[in-house]
Formats: C-alpha cells, structure tokens, sequence
C-alpha cells in the first residue's frame, strides 16, 4: 500500500488475451498493473474471465497474445512449477493421502530444502494459519475451514512473491466465511505478501481487497479502491453489479453555462439539475446517459424537504430485514425506486401501502454513468 | 405382506439359478476332491485327502510357480502399458474419450477363441511379423548390394524367421493381449475422476511433471490399480485357452493341468483338488487385499 508508486509493479499484464473459441475472448485484451504487497481483487459474475486471468498468472493458462511480468520477468512459456507465486485451489487441493504437516512440507521437498530447515519452516507455518499440533493428522480428520488454512500454509511457506486465491471462501459457510475474511487480510498485512483474489461475491472483494478490478466478459471494466467502485462507478455495469442502485435514463436537456449547470431530463422522474462539477468532460446537449442513485443514500420525508433533488413519490411495498428496511416507491412520473432505510430505532417506520411522501438525496450521491 | 411377496418373486429366481447352475456344480466339485477313482467312471467320495498331497508334488508345484510367474508378468507389463494409455484417454478432450474408450473395448466384441487364432497368424513362421521381418531384410540385403557389400552375407545366408509361437514369451504376449483392456478400464476410471487441481498444484507447489506422476497422481490412482491389478492378475492366473493354443510343452499353466485330469487323464478326484487349490489361492489373495484396505482406512500419518 504505502509509496506504491515509487517501485515498478510485481505483476504487468499488457493486452493479454486468451480465446477458448467461445462468442467472445474469455479474457480480452487485459492491461494490469498490481503493486508489491498489495491485496487485489479480481471481482465480476461467473463467465467473466477473472479464474482464467488467475490461471494465466499462475501458468495453468497461456495467453495467445500479451505478455504477463512477474517481479520484471516475462513469464511467457514458464511452467507453473518455475514461476514465483503459489495458489490456494478452489477446492483446496489439500492431497488426501498426506498428512497435514507433509502437505504443507510438499513444495519445499520437491524444492529440495534440506530437512532441519524445513521442519522450522512448516512449524512456523503452522503457527501462521493457528493449526500448531495438528500436523500429524490427516486431511479428512480436520474440518473444512482447516482444510483450507492448510492449503494457505502449504502455499505461503513456498515465501512466493506473490499469493493467488481462487474463490478460497466459497465452500465454507458464511460465519466462517466472514471470520477466514478477518483473518486473510490479518494475514495478508503480516506477511506482507501481494495477494491477488478471485471472487465473485462483491461483499468479499469490498471489505477485503486494496484494490478492486471489475471485470465483465473478459474485459477490466473499473480498477479502483473499494469506496471509489461502490461510490463512484463509472459504468452502468459496475453500478448494478456492485451492491444496489436505481438507475434511470437520462438525455441531457441543456448545459447552463452560466449558471453552471446541467440540466438532465431524467426518464420516469422528470427534470434534475446537477452542477457541472459532477459529470466528467463536457456533455452535450441531446446526449443521452443514465442516473443512479443508491437506495440508502435517498431521504424520506413526510412535508416536502428544502433540497434541490426532490420528488413526490407513493410507498408500494415493503420488505421488512431485521437490522433495514427496504421501501418500493413509485413517483408521480412513474419512476420506480428502492429505498434503504435504517431500523436505527426499534418502531419500524411507517408501512402503509399508498402512502404519499417525498424522497430527496444530495448532488453528490447522484451518480452519472456514460457507458 | 404384499411387500415381501415382490421381495420373493424377485429374489427366487436368481437365487434358484445360482443354486442350481453355480452352487450345486461347485459342491459336487468340492465332493470330488475328497473323492478316490475305482475304476473307469466310478468315483467314490472318501474323505481323502490325497488328491491334495499329490498336488504338493514338484512336478505341480512348479506349474503352479509358473502360473503365479506368467499371471505376474502379466499383470505388471499391463500396469506399464495400460498407466500412459489411460492417462491419455482421461485427459483427452470429451469428443474423443468415448473414441478412445471404444477402441480399448472393441477387442470384447469379438471372440477369445478367434483372437487368439488371429494372433497365432501374426506370430507364426509364415505369420505377419515375420513377413515383415523378411521384406526389411530383403531391402536391406539389396541396399548391402548396392554398396558392394553383397559378397560378405553381413545379414547371413538366408532370411531365418523368428521363433515367435509356441514358447513362454508367446504365452505372456497373448496374456497380455488379452488382459490389456481389464487393467485399462479400472486406471482411466480411477484418473478420470480424479479433481485436476491436485496435478495443478502439486505444479504449482514446485513439482515437475515427473514428480508429480509419482508423488500425486499413482497415490490417487492407488484405489484404480489395485482393482485393475486382481482383475487381471486372477484371471490370467487360471487361463486356459492362451497357454493352450500359443503354448509349447514347457509353457502349460495351472488350468491346462486341470483340464487334462477331466479329460485324457479321467481323473476328476485330483483335477478337482487342483481346481480347489487355485480358488483358495484366489480367494487368499482378495482376503489380503480387503485386511490391507482396512490397515489403510486408519490412521497412517507419518512424519516427514
């Protein structure tokens, strides 16, 4: 994370492109750059490209254009067994005829580490994923979450440049998914080890990674921090794929120089007027975009609110969750909204059907989206 | 009620064929081994014991060795060959397994008997192999000509065909031959459900292709090839046609013995006896394989 500029990064990709002869390249043309000890995470729907990007850092995979660099050197034609990083499987990998402590010792005996050493290395690494003592037991004599701090083990004692995981929660339940999160990124920050994940699960990617790349269809389409891609997303497909939003149609009406603003005719809300400063270069009148807004960032209010974003709307339906709520809302164009709000107090609020009320956000919550 | 009446109808007649056809033969086998010959076709059951002294003799001992040594050598050059095959099956794309698959079985379709002949044409004297032999011999004979070499008979006078039937090295070929496919099947089973990713991460891991053939892929495949081990060895242990028709004198094996007392011998008593030692035997076999499968399921952790 820190002066991440100042040295060159630990993995280059340059228009690496991988076709398996399906409608489109399963990864297309890809530029990456992932900074030394950074946590990245490759985050889009199943089918998008991320696994195989993964594979072709490892070297399960070869680009048929492109070049991949790790720490500086062109990996081209590297097997997987001479590159400088390790994975942890998707389903593990841990080898069931060994026991715990010779799966984690695999990589250094084929590596020819000489034997004193690499017991103080496995019992270091043991100690590293909180398994010390159970080295001796074999894989189905431990549980699931186990199992995989053993494939962490295994990979991390290889001390490779760089950690690959590919989809390393998916198979536990979701309290431990949650607690092995916690403790990944403990990890990640001990070791000091980039880590480069592969999720499809956006919470996951949010709470976890340093950096978030989108992808879609074997494209990157947003690299960013986690706030920027959930607060800032540039494409509608970003939008909806991270979290929720409403989204809506939009033509710009007019630019108002002098008043410096925008003046959007937005489909099913009626006119919106955003200062200029929120759209990025210099639109056009009749160019057609879309809105977002996230439903937890929009007001509700009985008497209509002083703000300048602000709509008459009619609660259509109500979905009550415990720690929120969420509140289907019609406006007087015929605009559909979700909206968010927060059961900070223990009297949900009011739920009754066709009830008139107004719903207003700030400038700054109003996403615009060009692609 | 009603459902032990389906139970019955279901359960009885291959009960009463399995009694009838496999049960009652193999009793009165087992009878006649403890049985003396008096006379020609009369055989009474005695309680004796000495059709199984007599087994004990060298002279049926070493056909016995023998056996186990044909059916070992057999099992073995089919786990050498059948490994890279079933490899290359498992890990071929879907559109040409079931290919590949159906030319391993193709063989099933046709007859032992005629298989074996076929063989006996390609191996004999005036047999394929050895028609190819000559041809390379002539054309290298020609090729000596030409370089003016033609008068030194480097290659010998004449062409001298292989001895290539009725020998111990005919007899395995056949064995093998036939037995190929049964230790096929079990491999690419065992490697065709096999999760990729322990190959890919023994790899990743820092292991070659080498290492990890043996160090991850032959432990997987361990469940694969013992199956395919006492499904080739047990068979090819009592084989009779192979040896039979591809054998010489001295490559007889356990059943050719057997099938010898039924007929020109006529002594039932003792072919039985041998009968009965090859199961027992058998049986011996697959009894320490299940006590060695129990030893494995425990705890076998061992410290590097």
């Amino acid at each position: 994370m820190n002066d991440r500029n100042s040295e060159s990064p630990i993995i280059e990709i340059r228009g690496a492109t991988r076709h398996f002869g399906g409608a489109w390249p399963a990864v297309d043309n890809i530029d990456l750059d992932i900074a030394e000890g950074e946590f990245f995470a490759l985050l889009g729907p199943s089918g998008c490209g991320k696994t195989t990007l993964l594979r072709m850092i490892a070297g399960f995979e070869n680009p048929n254009e492109g070049t991949i660099r790790i720490d500086g050197v062109d990996v081209a034609g590297l097997a997987p067994n001479r590159r400088p990083v390790n994975m942890v499987f998707q389903s593990y990998a841990v080898f069931p005829f060994m026991s715990v402590f010779d799966n984690i010792a695999y990589g250094l005996k084929v590596s020819k580490v000489p034997v004193s050493q690499r017991r103080k290395r496995v019992e270091e690494a043991l100690a590293l994923v909180r398994l010390d003592g159970l080295g001796q037991r074999m894989p189905d004599q431990i549980s699931g979450g186990q199992r995989q701090r053993v494939a962490l083990a295994r990979a991390l004692v290889k001390r490779p440049r760089v950690l690959l995981l590919d989809e390393p929660l998916s198979a536990l339940d979701a309290k431990l998914r949650e607690t092995m999160q916690m403790e990944l990124v403990s990890l990640q920050k001990k070791v000091g080890i980039t880590f480069v994940l592969v999720t499809h699960d956006q919470d996951e990617a949010l709470s976890m990674a340093d950096r978030i790349a989108i992808m879609d269809r074997g494209r990157v389409r947003q690299i960013a921090d986690p706030t920027t891609i959930y607060e800032s997303p540039t494409s509608r497909f970003v939008a909806e794929f991270i979290g929720k939003v409403n989204l809506f149609d939009a033509v710009v009406k007019e630019v108002l120089d002098a008043e410096d603003r925008i003046v959007f005719e937005v489909e099913g809300l009626g006119e919106l007027r955003l200062p200029r400063s929120r759209t990025a270069g210099s639109p056009m009148p009749a160019a057609s975009t879309a809105l977002a807004i996230r439903p937890e960032k929009i007001r509700l209010s009985a008497e209509r609110p002083a703000d300048p974003i602000a709509f008459e709307a009619r609660l259509e339906g109500f979905a009550y969750h415990g720690s929120q709520s969420h509140l289907h809302l019609i406006t007087e164009g015929g605009g559909r909204l979700s909206v968010t709000s927060v059961n900070s107090k223990r009297k949900p609020c009011e739920s009754e059907r066709g009830k008139r009320c107004f719903i207003s956000w700030d400038f700054d919550d109003t996403l615009i989206l060009n692609e | 009620m009603h459902r032990s009446t389906s139970f019955w109808t279901f359960f009885l007649p291959p009960s009463l064929w399995l009694a009838l056809f496999f049960l009652a033969p193999l009793a009165l086998v087992f009878g006649f081994s403890f049985a003396e010959k008096r006379g020609l076709i009369d055989i009474v059951i005695t309680g004796t014991l000495d059709n199984y002294l007599r087994a004990l003799d060298p002279l049926y001992l070493r056909i016995f060795v023998k056996s186990f040594w044909f059916a070992g050598l057999t099992t073995l050059i089919c786990l050498i060959m059948a490994f890279p095959i079933a490899l290359i099956i498992a890990f071929s794309s879907a559109k040409w397994k079931p290919i590949l698959l159906l030319l391993v079985i193709l063989p099933f379709w046709t007859n032992l008997l005629i298989r074996t002949y076929a063989l006996i044409a390609v191996l004999r004297t005036r047999g394929y192999v050895n028609f190819s032999a000559e041809w390379l011999w002539e054309k290298a004979n020609a090729g000596l000509n030409l370089l003016g070499l033609g008068d030194y008979q480097l290659l010998g006078e004449r062409f001298v065909p292989f001895e290539l039937l009725y020998n111990n090295t005919a007899v395995v070929f056949g064995l093998v031959y036939v037995h190929l496919p049964f230790m096929v099947l079990p491999l690419y089973a065992a490697l065709d459900r096999m999760d990729r990713s322990y190959i890919e991460a023994s790899l990743d891991l820092g292991a070659g292709q080498l290492r990890t053939f043996f160090s991850v892929v032959m432990p997987l495949a361990l469940p694969g090839i013992i199956s395919g081990i006492i499904i080739t060895f047990i068979p090819a242990l009592g084989s009779f046609l192979t040896p039979d028709l591809l054998g010489g004198t001295d490559s007889q094996m356990i059943a050719n013995v057997i099938e010898r007392q039924f007929k020109s011998a006529n002594d039932w008593p003792f072919g039985a006896a041998l009968s009965f030692i090859l199961m027992y035997i058998t049986f011996f076999a697959l009894a320490v394989r299940a006590l060695a499968d129990k030893g494995n399921r425990g705890s076998g952790s061992t410290p590097a």
